[in-house]
């Protein structure tokens, strides 16, 4: 893994200024997850739809745990930086779990693209090599489309302001993480 | 910009994985002095009547023009070293990327709006305001994918499915890093 970002560089992604600062160290973490989710994830939340290759399914607890982990700072990370009243945190926190239920589901798939990519790199077919570019938008996609619809939600309970502060601060996250797994995950051949 | 990322840190985000066909890449540096620059104060005005910096900026037109043309060489630069086509694919590959890169570009001019809007009126932004630029940063979002899901189409009519993997997937790395440093640098609505 030589030439690849330190965690700590990419923790620095998420800076928030002032006012409001705050030093993030969840991102070591998430680069852990997603380093995890390359070398071998597994996953399955529902007994009957495993989210990781075959190939992988030796480490499912563990990226499960890990993927535990990272939500919770998430969230951390969200609530140190929004600085809600009273009033707007309890408006506010339903519907922030229900939003990164949906990203959980959407971040499943993920997973399993990525172990899916790690399980056939050396010897990808044309017709895989095109579903897995597809379904790669496709989640992008959806992501685009989860966002769309929660941001009425939050604004239906807080100002348009809050809202896109919070959608702000997602987006830092998620960038922080893309950055990580751009780096994390070679080439096809 | 205390607490900011470096851009040197950021650069080691795209350092391009594992062999075969690694290479070492600085373009990012131009990318971050772009993102940066598009922050402070940019302006740009591919035609002249429809312009996509914010008035507030546009003295600055000429110096972002110029940076994100700079990028545009190094990126493609960056490409050309990681695909190692054979002349063939070249021939087929390059005239397929230009007119790709044109169609982002656009996205890209939507982006300089946003952001130096969002800088323009960040220290006083209306609720329409905010819900406004929130949109807008979605819909960006959305436009860039559909321009890659269009290209895909085109590139796989001219080279192999592999090989169209493989640019999307540089392509993608590249744009990973530019978002990151913009989430570096960009602050936070108040």
């Amino acid at each position: 893994l030589s030439g690849v970002a330190d965690p700590d560089d990419l923790a620095a992604a998420s800076t928030f200024y002032r006012p409001r600062r705050i030093t993030v160290n969840m991102l070591r973490y998430l680069c852990a997850g997603t380093l995890c989710a390359l070398l071998a994830p597994a996953l399955a939340l529902a007994a009957d739809k495993p989210i990781v290759n075959e190939k992988f399914s030796d480490l499912e607890p563990a990226i499960q745990m890990l993927r535990q982990e990272v939500g919770k700072d998430r969230r951390a990370i969200v609530k140190a930086n929004m600085l809600l009243t009273e009033s707007e945190a309890a408006r506010f926190w339903p519907i922030y779990d229900e939003f990164r239920a949906e990203m959980v589901k959407q971040g499943d798939r993920r997973v399993k693209l990525i172990t899916d990519y790690a399980a056939n790199r050396d010897s990808m077919s044309e017709d895989e090599a095109n579903r897995i570019l597809k379904d790669r938008l496709d989640i992008e996609k959806e992501k685009v489309d989860i966002r769309e619809k929660y941001v009425k939600k939050f604004e239906k309970e807080l100002s348009a302001r809050t809202t896109a502060r919070f959608f702000q601060i997602d987006q830092k996250l998620d960038a922080a993480v893309d950055a990580a797994l751009a780096a994390r995950i070679p080439l096809i051949y | 910009l205390s607490g900011v990322a470096d851009p040197d840190d950021l650069a080691a985000a795209s350092t391009f994985l594992y062999r075969p066909r690694r290479i070492t890449v600085n373009m990012l540096q131009y990318l971050c002095a772009g993102a940066l620059c598009a922050l402070l104060a940019p302006a740009l005005a591919l035609a002249a009547d429809k312009p996509i910096v914010n008035e507030k900026f546009s003295d600055l037109e000429p110096a972002i023009q110029m940076l994100r043309d700079e990028i545009g060489k190094d990126r493609r630069d960056v490409v050309k070293a990681n695909m190692l086509l054979t002349n063939s694919e070249a021939a087929r590959f390059w005239p397929v990327y230009d007119e790709y890169r044109a169609e982002m570009r656009k996205v890209g001019d939507r982006r300089v709006k946003l952001i130096t809007d969002y800088a323009a009126s960040r220290d006083s932004m209306s609720e329409d305001e905010a819900n406004r630029l929130l949109k807008e940063a979605l819909d960006i979002d959305k436009q860039r994918t559909e321009v890659k899901e269009d290209y895909i189409k085109k590139f796989e009519k001219q080279v192999s499915a592999r090989t169209t993997a493989r640019f999307f997937h540089i392509e993608s790395k590249l744009d990973a890093v530019g978002d990151a440093v913009r989430a570096a640098k960009i602050p936070l609505i108040y």
